[in-house]
């Protein structure tokens, strides 16, 4: 497919950019290009808490998928673990609404209206998901979802890539570490309202959830709250 | 002696038997079981073995249809030297159709196939372009020639089975890599966690809650990691951890 040789000789050059970030958002922006809707967005995740958005192709996207993160609910997460793509061709649906209540309400700002997530994987295991979306409501054509499909095998296997990567590290690698180190502040409240609370790490993180959701605010902004003390969680009483 | 219609009926089921592994799951070990016990049939030999590079410079016995056969394909591993060790470092097709003409070609090997039985050997290399994996080698009790023919599809069914292996190799190698990196990233994770949980139950900065956590760890002779997992998971009491951390070293 003469498509996927320019877009396979576009991420050999996106994948020399220096800096391991910059590396990563390349290859991901050259297959961006390629693929279907107005903008697409892949975050890469080994699990519900930890995803990094590392490319957005535009602010709606990047957005969206900062409600996901916020909120734990929605199409990408269930793209990622039931190992299949979830298409919503119309997010301003009453299923939709059904379907995640919080996630499309905190979202209605914005110009959505398909919606599609497709889990990237290798083997058996996971590596992310890759949001796309269209302004207008209407269903993927199979072309399309075929397109999406061959894409993303692509994407998936030039980020793993360990070659060119001097320590023998992978450009996913390197990305979701510094996800870590950036998202540190989240990770320490969690552990933090362990003990505040006397829950387990995943109750102490949909605790700080919560309180970001009734806040109207972001978890990492909650979190760096907790961590310098100026925010203490009680237990709830049942 | 096969009739040509068994031969090809034998061919056809040995191909599609490879195709299946480029699609699905398969055993390597199998596959190549497999594979040299429908050499012997369709080419018409009397053993064939197959050797596979081990990936860190040496050489595995990793099929063979008999157990002399494998015994020789040991011998040529363990002495350094053989038709089939010789294919396996050029990469080229090594065709001996008579064995007692390559006594000083290969002075141990000759012997010791003799010995066991053998006449005639002819190694196929297991390559794709650069990329040399292994050697199939082919046996036979009587001195003979393989046909052009013959040696194509040899050729065939070696080439099929080194895509099948690179292709399963590739795959698994990339799972490993992914796996590795998840436990990486799991670790820094809990490590973190494990910096809040005692800078909250000793009242401390994230920077003095991390050094007692380097401490118990060190002095346990535990991994970072597992200590915080202990803690978080509820393994480790934290309060304990906290109090009784010291500020100033026992005395000598």
């Amino acid at each position: 497919m003469a498509d996927l040789d320019e877009l396979r000789s576009n991420i050999e050059t996106a994948g020399r950019a220096t800096g391991s970030a910059a590396a990563a958002v390349a290859v991901c922006a050259a297959c961006a290009q390629v693929l279907p809707g107005d903008a697409a967005a892949i975050t890469v995740m080994t699990s519900d808490q930890v995803r990094q958005t590392v490319y957005a192709g535009d602010v709606v996207i990047e957005e969206f998928e900062r409600a996901q993160y916020n909120l734990g609910a929605g199409p990408s997460l269930t793209a990622f673990s039931t190992d299949r793509p979830m298409l919503v061709p119309d997010l301003g649906a009453a299923s939709a609404a059904a379907r995640w209540p919080a996630l499309i309400d905190a979202v209605s700002y914005l110009p959505i209206g398909g919606l599609f997530c497709f889990p990237m994987r290798l083997g058996a295991i996971g590596v992310g998901v890759c949001a796309l979306y269209r302004r207008a409501a209407g269903s993927l054509t199979a072309a399309d979802v075929a397109l999406v499909l061959r894409v993303l095998d692509v994407t998936t296997v030039a980020l793993l890539d360990v070659r060119g990567c001097g320590t023998g590290e992978s450009l996913l690698g390197r990305l979701l570490v510094a996800d870590v180190s950036t998202r540190r502040a989240v990770h320490q409240a969690t552990g933090m309202l362990t003990v505040q609370l006397g829950v387990t790490p995943e109750s102490a993180f949909a605790r700080l959830r919560a309180h970001a959701y009734a806040q109207g605010s972001d978890v990492e902004r909650v979190a760096f709250d907790v961590v310098s003390r100026r925010l203490r969680l009680e237990p709830d009483h049942e | 002696m096969v009739s040509a219609i068994g031969r090809e009926r034998a061919l056809t089921q040995a191909f599609v038997g490879l195709a299946d592994t480029l699609v699905s799951d398969f055993d390597v070990a199998d596959m190549l079981h497999d594979l040299v016990v429908e050499c012997v049939d369709i080419l018409d030999v009397d053993a064939c073995g197959l050797l596979l590079s081990d990936q860190r410079g040496g050489l595995e016995v990793m099929a063979s249809s008999t157990e002399p056969t494998r015994m020789l394909e040991l011998f040529q591993v363990q002495t350094a030297e053989g038709p089939c060790l010789d294919c396996f470092r050029t990469g080229q097709q090594v065709a001996v159709d008579d064995l007692q003409d390559a006594a000083e070609r290969w002075p141990r090997f000759v012997p010791a196939a003799r010995t066991a039985g053998y006449a005639a050997v002819h190694a196929i290399p297991m390559r794709l372009r650069n990329e040399i994996i292994g050697a199939l080698n082919l046996f036979a009790t009587e001195p003979r020639e393989l046909s052009e023919d013959d040696r194509r599809v040899a050729q065939a069914l070696a080439d099929v089975a080194t895509i099948g292996i690179l292709q399963e190799r590739a795959i698994h190698h990339k799972e490993t890599v992914v796996e590795q990196l998840q436990g990486a990233l799991n670790s820094r994770i809990v490590i973190e966690q494990a910096k809040g949980l005692l800078a909250e139950a000793g009242n401390l900065q994230m920077d003095q809650a991390f050094e007692v956590l380097r401490r118990v760890a060190r002095s346990s002779n535990t991994l970072l990691a597992t200590v915080a997992r202990d803690l978080v998971e509820g393994r480790l009491d934290a309060q304990g951890v906290v109090t009784t951390r010291a500020s100033t070293p026992a005395p000598a």
